[in-house]
């Protein structure tokens, strides 16, 4: 029964996979070998398989990474940026020339900001479809989105912001951002709530506080009303040096905490019944899973605004490569996040380094996402 | 029509949606600044005399704001100066403000004041390329004096 089990399980896994493991089997002599250690040899290639998609997304993304370095409009010839590069870690004291501080310190951080963006908002992405069983949840399905618009809003039209100066837009939003998540978090401590209520639960406080944002931005002045539109869409455009390291402890922080908890992911995407069954406590690890993504997403969106479509396009990409297994797919879709972030950005420069990069993300993402419903087979979930 | 039909209407309807709402704060930003320009995006012509080697020359810059970042406020100066006899000189730098319109003083040595058709300007003095920037309100470069081995000029706002 379990040979049936197994075999069964790879023929249709292997329709999937483009790199099967039974591609990756045929390739050794499998002469003299039981079935039984043929279908586990088969099954170890399948996991191959999937590491080596792995690979695969991280060569492209370095790729993007490194041409995405290389683009900007301030005119640089792409192969001299490198050369700044390098000639920065060469003599790390010297003085900057112009063409070496506007690599070093505009567009360095700008791209390593896609990065960490990419990948935080990814991995939170996949988290939260996993832990709701839903293709359409992101990072943003709590309402963290509104509520960072909100406290974003407030400092830009009003003024009223919990620090000072630059700051406070950012403090704002992170803020804020935790408000609507916070709400949750607290209900599923009382309430224990399905995957579906938080996600109602979310959508109404989006709109609550995208009611309140919206009178805000009536009343305001047109000045600070454009900064709000230019804050909303999200850009990569302020991203400084102080501002990148945040970011990146924020990701990999809550990377971190994902990864920890994807076998429990795993065990919830089979259901909470399921999951309860074999000692998981279900309610406990939404709650921790909820808080870690509600900081990942509250923490990039308060120094980027709101980008949307990597958290929710990024995870199902990877999927169609490496399946639903969050031990792979996690880390997957933060690389494939990572690229799509890039990507955006890389044509903005080339486009028009005047429109924030969240409009490229929707253009890309919106299409991609349809298509990948449209043609979506069940048994990816 | 069945629920996995009519659920996949409603996350098209959705996304569109999305997509739309996206493009519609962008072009009403983008209109807003259409209407209400910046000034500290204005590209600025400059005309320029001088002398190459001991040859009078002149011939014309361009200062133009570039969007790489929006901490600075970055500029690329464009321009091409020629005399009588052929010998030219191409005009490629650029200048840096920072967001408050003052200069970075790692970069820039600050010489002094002065006074351009009644307007109070800051002399600041790049330390790379020994440029002279005349600066008036919203980072409006009103002149600027090149001094090398090979050339001396100055460029003058149109």
């Amino acid at each position: 029964m379990v040979k049936i089990k197994y075999r069964n399980k790879l023929n249709n896994l292997g329709q999937k996979v483009r790199i099967s493991g039974k591609g990756l089997r045929k390739l050794q002599n499998t002469e003299g070998m039981t079935e039984s250690e043929q279908i586990i040899g088969e099954y170890k290639a399948y996991k191959w398989a999937k590491v080596l998609m792995l690979l695969v997304v991280l060569v492209l993304c370095i790729f993007v990474v490194l041409v995405d370095i290389g683009l900007g409009p301030y005119a640089l010839d792409f192969f001299d940026v490198y050369k700044q590069i390098i000639d920065r870690f060469m003599d790390w004291n010297q003085e900057m020339p112009l063409d070496m501080w506007i690599v070093w310190e505009l567009r360095m951080p700008r791209v390593l900001m896609g990065l960490a963006v990419g990948i935080g908002l990814a991995m939170a992405g996949a988290a939260m479809q996993s832990m709701m069983k839903n293709p359409l949840a992101d990072p943003y399905t709590t309402g963290i989105s509104s509520g960072a618009a909100l406290g974003a809003t407030l400092a830009l039209t009003m003024g009223i912001a919990l620090l000072p100066g630059s700051l406070g837009t950012v403090s704002n939003a992170f803020i804020f951002a935790l408000l609507p998540a916070g709400f949750i978090i607290v209900m599923s401590v009382f309430r224990k709530p399905s995957p579906a209520m938080i996600i109602l639960a979310g959508i109404s406080l989006m709109y609550i506080f995208n009611a309140i944002q919206s009178y805000l931005m009536l009343v305001a002045n047109p000045d600070a009303a454009a900064d709000v539109y230019t804050w909303t869409v999200g850009n990569l455009t302020n991203a400084t040096w102080d501002t990148v390291p945040y970011v990146y402890v924020v990701a990999l922080l809550g990377g971190i905490i994902l990864m920890y908890e994807a076998r429990i992911l795993n065990t919830m995407n089979s259901g909470d019944a399921y999951s309860k069954s074999i000692g998981i406590n279900v309610n406990r690890a939404r709650i921790i899973i909820l808080v870690t993504i509600s900081l990942m997403a509250a923490g990039i969106v308060s120094f980027t605004g709101i980008i949307g479509f990597v958290g929710l396009v990024g995870p199902h990409i990877a999927r169609m490569f490496v399946g639903s297994d969050n031990k792979i797919l996690i880390p997957a879709a933060a690389l494939m996040g990572a690229a799509i972030m890039l990507l955006a950005d890389s044509l903005v420069q080339l486009v028009n380094p005047n429109m924030p990069v969240g409009i490229i993300t929707s253009i890309l993402g919106g299409p991609i996402f349809l298509f990948l419903i449209v043609r979506q087979k069940k048994e990816i979930w | 029509m069945s629920e996995y039909t009519g659920n996949r209407v409603i996350i098209v309807a959705l996304v569109a949606l999305l997509v739309v709402a996206t493009f519609t704060a962008y072009g009403l930003t983008t209109f807003w600044q259409a209407t209400h320009p910046d000034p500290h995006q204005q590209t600025r012509e400059y005309s320029i005399t001088g002398v190459i080697g001991d040859e009078p020359c002149s011939g014309s810059c361009q200062i133009e704001y570039v969007p790489e970042s929006h901490t600075v406020y970055l500029y690329s100066i464009t321009g091409h100066v020629s005399s009588q006899s052929g010998k030219e000189v191409t005009l490629k730098s650029g200048v840096v403000f920072q967001k408050d319109d003052s200069m970075d003083r790692n970069r820039y040595d600050y010489v002094g004041t002065d006074v351009i058709e009644d307007q109070e300007v800051d002399i600041w003095e790049d330390k790379e390329n020994s440029c002279r920037y005349y600066v008036g309100d919203t980072c409006q470069i009103l002149r600027l004096e090149i001094h090398t081995e090979e050339y001396m000029l100055i460029g003058v706002l149109n």
